[in-house]
């Protein structure tokens, strides 16, 4: 079976994948939530990556009654708290390696 | 079914005021949010909690969950005959409409109820809309990722008819990783997510790679690393040595005089880029061997006594 992949979305498709307003897709990306390649709307490019960014904003959001800019600060310091559980992991991996028997 | 007490749940009094209620949802939606939280069963809770509020900060469904609650909350729970609740419409709440049997037994009302994300809109008529999209892990070995054959997926898909939300299909799915997809990288399959309603098309499936630590190799971006264990006089005297990769045994080259923790770079024998591979590192790493025999300890002993050197040295100035 051949499916078809597709490696990046435009902005109307984005709005639609996320069902938000252009002018709530423009917000998110004026706060650094996503940075889509290009220099205005029309130009920009979104991948999955950023997609899944903006739905799990559009969940904190609504879930913990929070506003976007609360939303941006909290999705830095858990992208900030995976990288370093990441290396955590890998460091001690690595370690165990040189450390054992 | 078992009658859930939504003011436990949120830890506060029967008699709570809407601002606390609003405040135990604050304090638990934070602790509690799969987006957020570490905590054991995390998702389980939040739904709890998000159940909860949707019910305690609605007046119309709170007076008539209280009414429920009067008249016996115990284990064996069942709504009045004939009950029809008045209160039960529109969601705050996102979710994949999943509410619990309790719940809809009292605000459902026997009305399908869509969930919604991802493009699709919560409405009381199902005129077109887009599917969920759907995120499912695939797991590969390290072997895998090499040899760019197609992989088989399974998942379920949601299925739905005019009676409501049937039982889910168990969709079978070809897929070939492009070459260089690492760790935590997700691949869009364009609309094979959730089917739309009406003329809406479907969602799309996001596949997360999630790559199964290897034995041997750890991984680094598209590089691997390798410990070597050698013996002190391989390092010492330097040596050739085989080494498994990836995609069979090669040779190693180890100079004389070499260091425990010395990087070695084997090119080319990583992990899949887009345009090529990455590089393979052995780290050298001296051990000792177990207990030797009279000879072997003498001879050490003459190299203690020929081989002036003070690992310590920098402790004693």
């Amino acid at each position: 079976m051949q499916t078809e992949y597709a490696l990046t979305m435009r902005f109307e498709e984005a709005c639609t994948a996320l069902d938000m307003e252009s002018r709530q897709v423009v917000k998110i990306v004026e706060l650094g939530i996503i940075a889509p390649r290009g220099a205005s709307p029309e130009e920009w490019h979104f991948d999955f990556d950023m997609i899944s960014t903006a739905r799990r904003a559009q969940r904190l959001r609504r879930d913990l009654h929070i506003d976007w800019s609360a939303v941006a600060l909290v999705l830095d310091l858990l992208q900030e708290r995976d990288r370093l559980q990441q290396e955590n992991a890998l460091l001690k991996q690595r370690l165990r390696r040189f450390l054992s028997d | 079914m078992e009658f859930k007490d939504y003011y436990k749940i949120l830890g506060i009094e029967p008699e709570s005021d809407a601002k606390a209620v609003k405040t135990a949802y604050r304090r638990l939606a934070r602790k509690y949010h799969p987006d957020v939280s570490t905590e054991h069963e995390a998702e389980k809770r939040f739904k709890e909690v998000a159940e909860a509020y949707e019910v305690l900060s609605d007046e119309a469904k709170r007076a008539e969950y209280d009414q429920l609650r009067k008249h016996g909350g115990s284990r064996s729970f069942e709504p009045p005959p004939g009950w029809q609740s008045r209160a039960g419409g529109s969601s705050q709440f996102d979710g994949d409409g999943d509410f619990s049997e309790f719940f809809e037994s009292i605000f459902g009302g026997g009305r399908f109820r869509q969930g919604r994300g991802g493009g699709q809109f919560y409405n009381d008529d199902f005129t077109s809309s887009r599917g969920r999209d759907i995120e499912v892990e695939l797991a590969l070995f390290l072997e895998d990722t090499l040899s760019g054959e197609s992989r088989t997926i399974e998942y379920n898909l949601p299925h739905y008819n005019e009676r409501g939300r049937q039982a889910d299909i168990r969709k079978t799915l070809k897929v070939k990783i492009p070459p260089g997809t690492g760790d935590g990288e997700r691949i869009r399959l364009k609309a094979q997510g959730a089917p739309g309603f009406g003329d809406g098309p479907a969602g799309d499936l996001y596949l997360k790679i999630r790559l199964v630590p290897h034995p041997l190799f750890d991984v680094i971006g598209h590089d691997l690393t390798i410990t070597v264990p050698v013996a002190p006089w391989e390092a010492a005297l330097g040596g050739r040595i085989t080494l498994p990769t990836l995609t069979g045994r090669i040779n190693l080259t180890v100079a004389p005089d070499s260091q425990s923790g010395q990087r070695l770079r084997i090119k080319g024998h990583g992990l899949n880029t887009s345009t090529g591979r990455g590089d393979l590192y052995a780290i050298l790493k001296v051990v000792m061997p177990e207990r030797g025999s009279d000879d072997a300890k003498h001879l050490w002993q003459q190299l203690a006594e020929q081989a002036p050197f003070n690992p310590r040295r920098e402790w004693e100035s």
